[in-house]
């Protein structure tokens, strides 16, 4: 039996070719799954997993060229980032069976969608994917505001989030490019993604998110409850797309529950008051009723 | 300096205003960041972010507001009609600025959609909404979504400013047929809403096209100036005119196909505080608009024809509207059993998207999958399709659907009570 311990994705992919060139078959290994660390903060301490046959073995015989779908490679970075913590293993030893399948047997086998190794690795890639556009949507920068600064020159954000799976990394990146000429911080328990209008670092994560207000959220809650059309309550649609695990972070969650509960009221005032008649202002204004008469004009033509 | 209290209030009346129009997309922008001009923002590409949900369902994605609800115009379905009782409030251009960047900082937004009402004049109206887009893009060097509704009576000129600045422009139809439109809204004109729908088409296409041919021969130079890069779009409210479904199906199809638009939005007419005494309230017709949706999507990537869409799958004949107890698709297939069960393993892609419960990834899943082995019923189980609703109508290597299951006259009742229950939830 091979031990291989790997903590992320490059490490997983030296080790994977490793163990393919001494053609030891994913039965034979037993992958084993460290905290998940970062490229960025420890690129130089990023080796193959320590009990990983050495190289020696691998060098006598003449490496096989590798050549996989790039699909399963962009696939397996995806899956890379799946955390499940009761089997934390199960992903590293899952994308090497795939690639074992995809080298020794057949490269189509990605397309076997009802496969069940395939459709996993298609629903933990799903996953992380959905992980990554909710942290998108639903990080909220609050402004720290720091004594004496003028308007927004020196302005400071921050943010706190718990993705489920480990996308800091991966997400980091999209903040960077949307947000440039910004300094912020998204805080997160398994790491810290930091920018500071020129670099991007990663910091290890912190236990709790920092107690910040900002003046906008207010506006933000206004312009929430007004958008809402007490007409068309749909709690259920909305839930679904905006679970409420999430909610703790959207500071306009507060105003979810008043607005549901008081809809089937204002939806029947409105259905029960009186309507207006339509000549009200034209009747006053000779204003309005020239303007209009006008463009009325204008259409019989 | 901002004042807090007014702009809250400003903001509370500016969004009550918009909040009719159904569209708040950010979705197939040209991809763009800020990492290159130090400034604020970005867009998604493809698939556009929702960053919240209002109770209603809807995704709230863009900063959706009137830059004013004081209206010239007396359109008896609008809140904001002349005649509305309704509180009036109008936002300075940097108001509307300000706010776009702060929410967009904080990651509220993906951007602006800045509508108005008219006042004083077509042009004078457009010409404050472009410059809001203008101060954005030119002073703050916003790279977010900005979606402008545009008035169709504004001068060309200012139309193609407005292009520059904006992902997506978009012109409402409002009702689908011209008769409605007049008596409903006297003040619109159903041939220049048409006319400047045209103009968008052509000032889209030609800013494509010219960005295509600049590929072509390497030569970045030959792209003309950005046109609305995201399309256009539009919006038919449903329900406030006596147009069948099949009419407004007709006049989306029409606009598909002469003016390209990339979306139709369908808008259940909706009770609105301070109605006018010319039209009769009722709670909104929300199953309507969401078949509509579900025809619309048929239409487009399905490939639906227009007369096979309103039938009745009882009677197996058609009327004008959409049955709401089924969605489009299962009506149609229960109006023609004679085209089932589909063979899964023989029938090309197109047949495939025909069968209720079949969507259009899954078809391709299937599809893939039977290039290298032969499709059996646990394959349908593994890729989670909806069994109870496919099972009566395909064909697999170890199942086929007894033939009194599809001349069974429960099936539709099956089908129709099972959807009901769903209903309940909305």
């Amino acid at each position: 039996m091979h031990q291989a311990h790997v903590t992320n994705f490059d490490e997983w992919r030296a080790t994977a070719r490793n163990l393919l060139s001494m053609e030891i078959a994913p039965e034979q290994v037993h992958w084993d799954a460290g905290a998940q660390i970062s490229l960025w903060a420890e690129a130089e301490d990023a080796v193959v997993g320590d009990s990983a046959p050495s190289s020696p073995c691998a060098s006598r015989r003449t490496k096989p060229q590798l050549r996989v779908p790039a699909q399963f490679i962009s696939l397996a970075r995806a899956a890379s980032c799946f955390i499940d913590a009761k089997v934390p293993a199960e992903k590293w030893s899952l994308l090497y069976s795939l690639l074992w399948r995809l080298v020794r047997y057949d490269r189509r086998t990605l397309s076997l969608t009802t496969d069940p190794q395939v459709q996993c690795l298609n629903r933990m890639a799903r996953a992380v994917s959905r992980d990554c556009h909710k942290m998108k949507a639903f990080v909220r920068f609050q402004r720290v505001c720091t004594r004496g600064t003028p308007a927004n020159s020196d302005a400071f954000f921050t943010a706190w989030f718990e993705p489920d799976h480990a996308i800091v990394e991966r997400v980091a990146p999209f903040f960077a490019k949307r947000f440039a000429g910004m300094s912020w911080s998204i805080l997160t328990p398994y790491g810290c993604a930091h920018w500071n209008q020129r670099v991007l670092s990663l910091s290890t994560g912190v236990p709790r998110p920092p107690a910040v207000s900002d003046e906008y959220e207010l506006f933000w809650q206004t312009y929430y409850c007004h958008i809402f059309n007490p007409a068309r309550l749909k709690e259920q649609a909305m839930q679904s797309e905006m679970p409420k695990k999430y909610w703790r972070y959207l500071p306009e969650s507060v105003c979810i529950k008043p607005l549901a509960s008081g809809a089937a009221a204002s939806t029947q005032q409105m259905l029960d008051a009186d309507r207006t008649d339509p000549l009200r202002v034209r009747s006053r204004s000779s204003r309005v009723r020239e303007a209009q008469d006008t463009l009325r004009a204008q259409n019989r033509q | 300096m901002i004042d807090s209290d007014v702009l809250l209030k400003k903001l509370a009346i500016l969004a009550d205003a918009a909040k009719y129009d159904a569209s708040c997309a950010s979705s197939g922008a040209e991809r763009r960041d800020s990492s290159a001009t130090g400034g604020i923002g970005s867009t998604s590409g493809g698939m556009g972010i929702c960053h919240s949900y209002a109770p209603d369902g809807r995704c709230i994605s863009l900063l959706k507001i009137l830059l004013t609800n004081f209206c010239l115009y007396e359109c008896a379905y609008c809140v904001n009609r002349t005649s509305s009782n309704v509180a009036r409030a109008r936002f300075s251009i940097d108001e509307v600025v300000t706010l776009t960047m702060e929410f967009y900082k904080r990651n509220y937004i993906e951007g602006l959609f800045l509508s108005s009402g008219i006042i004083r004049s077509a042009d004078y109206t457009m010409e404050q909404v472009v410059a809001v887009a203008r101060k954005l893009r030119l002073e703050h060097r916003f790279a977010g979504y900005i979606h402008l509704k545009t008035i169709p009576e504004a001068s060309p000129e200012l139309l193609a400013e407005a292009g520059l600045y904006a992902d997506r422009l978009s012109i409402n139809v409002e009702l689908p047929s011209e008769k409605s439109l007049n008596a409903l809204a006297p003040e619109k004109n159903a041939r220049s809403i048409d006319r400047s729908m045209q103009n968008l088409e052509l000032g889209i296409r030609e800013y494509k096209e010219s960005k295509r041919e600049a590929r072509k021969q390497g030569n970045r130079k030959l792209t003309l100036p950005k046109f609305s890069p995201s399309g256009q779009s539009t919006q038919m409210i449903v329900g406030a005119d006596a147009a069948d479904d099949a009419t407004i199906l007709q006049r989306a199809n029409g606009l598909y196909k002469r003016y390209r638009l990339k979306r139709v939005y369908y808008s259940a007419f909706s009770p609105i505080p301070d109605a006018s005494s010319q039209l009769p309230l009722k709670p909104p017709p929300l199953m309507r608009e969401h078949r509509l949706y579900q025809a619309d999507w048929l239409l487009r990537f399905y490939g639906f024809s227009l007369d096979e869409l309103t039938y009745r799958p009882e009677s197996r004949e058609q009327t004008g509207m959409l049955a709401l107890d089924q969605d489009p698709k299962l009506a149609w297939a229960l109006a023609h059993r004679e085209l089932f069960p589909v063979d899964l393993n023989r029938a090309d892609y197109e047949t495939i998207l025909r069968v209720p419960g079949i969507g259009v990834i899954n078809a391709r899943r299937l599809v893939k999958q039977r290039r290298i082995r032969a499709l059996r019923f646990a394959d349908l189980q593994r890729l989670r399709l909806p069994i109870q609703k496919v099972k009566s109508f395909v064909t697999v290597i170890d199942h086929k659907p007894t033939s009194h299951q599809l001349d069974n006259d429960q099936l539709a009742a099956r089908f129709a009570s099972s959807v009901d229950k769903q209903l309940s939830l909305f």
